[in-house]
């Protein structure tokens, strides 16, 4: 069983990508469609690894999301890399603010973002 | 007198050759003037010389006593001893005869006078003479008991040294016959006391050698041991590093002198040998001196050098410390590009002023490096990597100094603006060569993209205020630039998009200069290349010739011939839907999402290019969501178990009273419980089909949130919807879950007064 890492993304090619780079890295992968979504799955899992969401989707987006969940003291330690598209410094302000990990600029690397996840998860 | 062997050296003298040099080219530039060799403690002194000399001595001198001592007294006593064996030996002969009468006849009296004559001699203790029958005839003082046995007396004379007595018998012969026997003892007393006498003589005199002896000694050991142990200490002296002492020589001129003369001579040469090393130590550093500052010139030139290639290089290099302040020298021509800059600066906050935004960038960016949560590889990635000032291009690229740690890090500016010019003007190249493609195949669709794109760029340079509109042209010159390969001028959209979207601009704020440059370039080539051209003309194929020259000859109808040559001058949508097909094989390309099928079927239906220009104009969303959305990608379309080639019907034509034109998918259907999502999300209605159809026809709504270049913004379907609207036309879209959709546009027949079906069999 490798780690499990949830990816939280409204754009079902993105999520596929995503899957597509980490499973190949050995972690497994669970879903969320968007913010909502992704809340409710960080929720009823216990044995996270880390998240990655996007910033722009319907219903929740990843910030409104990244605020909700960082409050509940249980996922004070949880990892959440925030997917963003280039040129949003306000955009990462807000995400760092409200307990981002760190961000990460679309179109990326899958070995750069399974480095970045190794990096995280190992200092978690 | 000196033996040869310890005459001392000759001290140097000034002229003497100096000795050769001990320290070599490679000593330390910097020589202690002093030598300092290690305090070597001297040994401790247990048992010193005047001591064991003393010792020596004393036992020699104690020997000498002992042996003369003992020597003379025990001669002495044996010469004694032999005087009182002698003197014994002649009492008894001398009795012997004397009294050789007293034996023949008994005669005491005769016996009484010799014997009593005898013993005057103090040392006879007693004597006695017996007859030989043993009879005492008479005794003088006392005898021994042994003595007395001996009465019978021997053949001849015989002395005895027995402790302390003489015992001496001798037979005394008469003339007569009779016999006697004459015993004496001496005592050995005075022997006795003449030998203590001399033991104690001998002993008093040893005693007094012994004393004058060891005092002899102490005196000799004495100058010898100060003058040794002046010379160890001048020794220990030398080892501690002190030369500055001499030896006084005054003295005997023995060994010790010798060795103290010896001593100072190597003293002497020590100091000259020292004094030998400093000197060239101090030449020598003195040497290195100079020559670390002729390399250090030398250096300096060379980092002049590198300084003049490092300011004339079309790159600038700025060291900057983990706070991102300028924290060492700078390339000139960085100050050339972007103004003064000084160390200690914010280096972003220098560059923000030459391209206001990108400060905030470079800082958030910076912010994730420094703070080293994610990879470097990845946070280094993530940095602005180029930015504009005025006309000029800048490359920026950051090399860490030291890895994941680093305590500063170079970054490098490079002027790029040729290069961009240079792909720039590749691209445009491309893109004009695409576009004279276009020209070729199909004249008048081209001229009409040509007519519209000036249209929409002339509206986006003037719209100051209506941001949805803006948003739209944009959206739209995107689609049609993209599809016509004009990258170029595509992604400048793409990112002027981007820039409203993400609230960075506004109407009235957007920087629209690049897009106006990017076009003027094109426009310019393709007026060179259209020239006249770009004036309408009709254009008929030999196809189309060869059916009117049929018809005419076999004599049809005059309505007939007039709707064929009525169509020369509308436009065939057969043609215009297989332009669309080719858009959106093309798209499908660039989307990665492999090769597609596309089937075309408007059989002899035409309409004027004016009645449906805007419809036209914004079909391209309709394509472009099509590739985007109803196709899935290769891997997706082989689990949904689909032919590899997806296939795309285009058709148009008359049903009823309704023209219709419509684009039918293979993809995975709508989505519409996700419409209905984002309708309700909106607070648009959402309850019925006809709800849903619109709201997938709101800006602002896209079911893709992967913003890309092709699709995604929710923008372009909105503007089908109001152009279908705005020309009484209506839209339906009818979903197959899993197998496709079908995207139809509908207007009243009769509306459309250009339409005009030509039965171009009636010519064969």
């Amino acid at each position: 069983m490798g780690k499990k890492i949830l990816i939280i993304d409204d754009s079902a090619t993105v999520r596929q990508q995503v899957r597509m780079a980490l499973e190949s890295a050995g972690f497994d992968v669970e879903e969320a469609v968007d913010g909502a979504d992704g809340k409710e799955r960080i929720g009823k899992a216990s044995n996270l690894a880390a998240v990655v969401c996007d910033v722009n989707m319907p219903r929740m987006n990843g910030i409104e999301m990244l605020e909700s969940i960082k409050g509940d003291p249980r996922n004070a330690k949880l990892p959440i890399m925030m997917l963003t598209t280039e040129g949003q410094p306000a955009l990462v302000k807000r995400a760092k603010a409200a307990g981002a990990t760190g961000w990460i600029v679309k179109p990326f690397k899958a070995d750069l973002l399974v480095a970045a996840l190794h990096k995280v998860i190992s200092a978690a | 007198m000196m033996s040869p062997d310890l005459q001392p050296s000759p001290m140097p003298t000034p002229s003497a050759p100096p000795p050769p040099p001990l320290v070599e080219a490679e000593v330390e530039p910097r020589v202690a003037p002093a030598p300092a060799p290690a305090a070597v403690a001297p040994p401790r002194v247990t048992l010193g010389i005047r001591h064991k000399l003393i010792g020596l001595m004393v036992a020699a001198v104690f020997l000498i006593v002992g042996a003369v001592a003992s020597y003379f007294p025990a001669r002495q006593i044996g010469e004694l001893r032999s005087g009182l064996r002698d003197r014994a030996a002649v009492y008894a002969k001398l009795g012997s005869q004397q009294l050789r009468s007293a034996v023949a006849f008994s005669d005491k009296e005769t016996a009484r006078e010799v014997l009593g004559a005898l013993a005057k001699d103090p040392l006879i203790d007693g004597m006695a003479l017996y007859s030989d029958k043993g009879e005492l005839l008479h005794r003088e003082g006392q005898l021994s008991a042994l003595a007395q046995k001996t009465s019978a007396g021997f053949a001849e004379q015989r002395v005895y040294y027995l402790p302390g007595r003489v015992l001496a018998t001798a037979p005394v012969k008469s003339l007569e016959g009779p016999r006697g026997t004459l015993v004496l003892e001496l005592s050995t007393r005075s022997a006795t006391e003449a030998r203590n006498r001399l033991i104690r003589a001998a002993l008093l005199v040893g005693l007094l050698a012994l004393a004058a002896g060891t005092f002899a000694s102490w005196l000799i050991a004495r100058s010898l041991a100060e003058r040794v142990e002046r010379v160890a200490r001048a020794a220990t002296a030398v080892a501690r590093g002190d030369l500055e002492n001499s030896l006084s020589e005054a003295g005997p001129s023995d060994e010790i002198g010798v060795l103290t003369h010896g001593f100072n001579a190597m003293v002497g040469q020590l100091r000259t040998l020292i004094a030998h090393i400093q000197q060239s130590a101090k030449e020598e550093s003195a040497r290195l001196e100079r020559l670390v500052q002729a390399r250090t010139a030398e250096l300096d030139s060379r980092n002049k050098d590198l300084r003049l290639v490092l300011d004339n290089v079309e790159q600038g290099f700025v060291t900057i410390d983990r706070n991102a302040a300028v924290s060492g020298e700078h390339s000139r021509i960085v100050e050339s590009w972007l103004g003064p800059l000084a160390k200690g600066d914010s280096l972003w906050a220098y560059l923000d002023k030459s391209s206001p935004g990108i400060g905030e960038n470079l800082d958030v960016g910076w912010t994730e490096i420094v703070e080293g949560v994610m990879p470097l590889a990845l946070t280094l990635v993530q940095m602005p990597s180029a930015m504009r000032v005025g006309d000029r291009y800048l490359r920026l690229q950051y090399q860490p100094i030291g890895g994941e740690d680093f305590e500063s890090c170079l970054v490098v500016l490079s002027d790029v603006t040729a290069t961009v010019a240079r792909e720039r003007s590749e691209q445009e190249g491309k893109d004009l060569l695409a576009l004279t493609s276009r020209l070729v195949d199909d004249r008048s669709g081209f001229v009409e993209f040509v007519s519209e794109t000036r249209n929409l760029l002339l509206r986006i340079s003037s719209n100051k205020s209506d941001l949805k509109l803006l948003k739209r042209d944009l959206h739209t010159l995107k689609g049609n630039t993209a599809i016509y390969g004009m990258a170029a001028l595509s992604a400048v959209c793409h990112e002027l998009e981007a820039h409203l979207e993400n609230g960075t601009s506004d109407a009235a704020t957007l920087d629209r200069a690049r897009l106006g440059e990017q076009w003027s370039h094109t426009d310019a080539k393709l007026r060179q290349l259209m020239g006249d051209r770009q004036r309408r003309q009709i254009e008929i194929d030999e196809a189309q010739h060869r059916a009117l020259l049929t018809a005419i000859k076999k004599g049809v109808g005059e309505a007939s011939l007039s709707r064929m040559v009525e169509s020369f001058a509308l436009e065939s949508l057969e043609q215009r839907l297989t332009r669309f097909g080719e858009q959106l094989a093309a798209t499908a390309q660039r989307l990665e999402k492999g090769d597609v099928e596309i089937v075309v079927s408007a059989p002899d239906t035409y309409v004027s290019r004016e009645q449906l220009a805007d419809f036209w104009g914004v079909f391209s969303h309709v394509i472009r969501n099509a590739a985007a959305h109803g196709l899935e990608s290769s891997e997706g379309r082989a689990r949904a178990g689909k032919p590899s080639k997806a296939r795309f019907d285009l058709r148009a034509g008359i049903r009823g009273e309704r023209f219709y034109v419509e684009l039918e998918d293979s993809g995975p259907g709508v989505d519409w419980d996700r419409v209905r999502q984002l309708a309700e999300e909106r607070g648009l209605p959402s309850r019925t089909q006809a709800d849903l159809t619109n709201a997938l026809f709101v800006d602002g709504i896209s079911t893709e949130t992967n913003v890309s270049e092709i699709a995604g913004r929710g923008v372009g379907l909105s503007a089908v919807r109001a152009t279908c609207e705005r020309t009484n036309g209506t839209i339906e879209v009818v979903s197959k879950p899993g197998k496709g959709a079908v995207f139809r546009f509908c207007w009243p027949a009769r509306e459309l007064k250009s339409l005009t079906l030509v039965d171009w069999s009636e010519a064969s």
